[in-house]
């Protein structure tokens, strides 16, 4: 006979001796009542980090960065060098921008404006009126001594127009916005 | 345990679709505005030049007190072709004020808003009435006299500011204005060489126009022959009624031969105080500052 089966021959001796015996009768209630307790444990670690998880997803949707809402950049005025027709006028170019709180705000187009360009030769007094964004053809631009490209003439450009009360438009600047 | 973890999470839950719901109408407001300003974008002439209108502010002086009225405010601008043809183009719009200086204008060219300035509250409102928006702003403060502050109303008069440029350039006139915060110089005139001695003016005297005692100027301003390659001199003329009641001018007429005749007037001039919610932005409609920057598309 081989050790092995003389083990096993062995212990199922033992088991039919014994088959008469049994645990005391309290030990099953007990036995049970920690077995819910152990698996309850578990569940309540479960539901827990489930909220925790979708806690954190919830804070982390709340705390995306946001797509911030255009602002407004109010108009731009800077004391302006007192510009005559006359005077070569250089480049199309912004000469100033806006304010600081426009410089503060990012991805916020930043309006750029050329001198303000009298568009009379002999005018009344003025005396009230009014001071409109307009957009003109780039040809405008030509007509106050700016170069333009000839592929760009029909291109439409903003442009600050001021109008007096009699309906005669005064002076203009043009306005470009970059980011 | 089990009922707080699930107001927790159904807490977690409400909260989620209350910012993207946030999120869907603010974006589909800023689309409505885009919209809307677009909308807006009108056109209309000015100086036989087409314009499309964005956007504006009314432009004055000092505020007028105790001048009270509503009129008509025409303007009419004729030019005469060399074949002898006529171009005849005009506009009105009503203008009010109240006893305490504040303004309104609707237009009813193409541009159709309202401007409303209201120097008690120091804002300034444009309407549109289509997109049943108002933009609002810091009311422009303007100084019309030579030195004057221009954030200082007191120190302003009805005299608009002549100064010569130092270099021969000739007389030019300034606009100096206090615009959202900032100072500002214009050169609303003297874009060619003409000085003040080839201007003459002459006082017209006494007239009653629509029922208001208005005095009338007329400056003749002279481009001597050969200054701009012009064969024989041009005269330009300048006339101007002036009322002392309402305090500002209710007729003018600007004739130059190379552009044309420009004339301006108020009609029907009525001096009874405007109804106050003429002056206020109707409670219907949504108060928003004016246009934000657009970017320009660059061609390709």
């Amino acid at each position: 006979m081989k050790s092995g089966d003389w083990v096993g021959t062995a212990l199922r001796s033992l088991a039919e001796h014994d088959r008469e015996r049994e645990a005391p009768e309290e030990v099953e209630p007990r036995l049970v009542a920690a077995f819910r307790r152990r698996r309850a444990r578990r569940k309540t670690k479960t539901v827990v980090l489930a909220t925790l998880g979708v806690a954190a997803a919830i804070t982390l949707f709340l705390a995306r960065p946001q797509p911030k809402p255009k602002q407004v950049v109010p108009m731009p005025v800077r004391e302006q060098p007192i510009a005559v027709a006359a005077a070569p006028a250089p480049m199309p170019m912004p000469v100033q921008e806006v304010t600081p709180q426009a410089r503060q705000v990012k991805r916020q187009p930043r309006e750029v404006v050329t001198q303000f360009f009298p568009l009379l030769d002999v005018a009344p007094p003025f005396e009230r009126g009014e001071l409109l964004r307009v957009t003109v053809p780039a040809s405008t631009m030509r007509s106050v001594g700016l170069p333009v490209n000839e592929d760009h003439l029909t291109d439409r450009v903003y442009a600050d127009v001021l109008v007096g009360q009699e309906g005669l438009a005064r002076a203009i600047r043009f306005v470009s916005y970059e980011q | 345990m089990k009922t707080m973890l699930r107001v927790f999470l159904a807490a977690g839950a409400a909260s989620t679709l209350v910012a993207q719901n946030d999120e869907v109408l603010r974006q589909q407001k800023i689309l409505e505005r885009q919209a809307a300003a677009d909308e807006l974008k009108k056109t209309f002439l000015f100086n036989q030049q087409t314009y499309q209108f964005v956007s504006g502010q009314l432009v004055s002086g000092p505020p007028v007190k105790r001048a009270a009225y509503s009129a008509e405010a025409v303007n009419e601008t004729i030019q005469t072709l060399a074949d002898g043809n006529r171009i005849v183009q005009r506009t009105s719009a009503m203008q009010y004020r109240d006893t305490e200086g504040r303004e309104r204008r609707e237009e009813t060219s193409s541009m159709g808003v309202i401007f409303i300035t209201d120097p008690v509250a120091g804002t300034r409102y444009t309407l549109h009435p289509e997109s049943q928006t108002a933009e609002k702003g810091p009311m422009p403060f303007v100084a019309v006299r030579a030195g004057a502050d221009p954030t200082n109303y007191a120190d302003a008069a009805r005299v608009v500011i002549s100064s010569r440029i130092a270099g021969g350039r000739g007389d030019v006139s300034q606009l100096r204005l206090n615009l959202n915060g900032e100072p500002l110089t214009i050169v609303t005139g003297g874009r060619t060489a003409t000085t003040s001695a080839n201007a003459k003016t002459e006082q017209l005297g006494n007239m009653v126009i629509e029922g208001v005692q208005a005095q009338g100027t007329r400056t003749t301003t002279t481009i001597p022959a050969g200054d701009i390659g012009n064969d024989r001199p041009i005269n330009i003329v300048d006339e101007q009624w002036y009322s002392p009641d309402l305090q500002m001018t209710i007729m003018t007429k600007h004739s130059d031969p190379r552009t044309g005749e420009t004339s301006f007037a108020l009609k029907n001039i009525n001096r009874s105080a405007p109804p106050p919610t003429l002056f206020e932005v109707p409670s219907d409609y949504t108060v928003q500052a004016p246009p934000a920057g657009v970017i320009l598309k660059k061609r390709e």
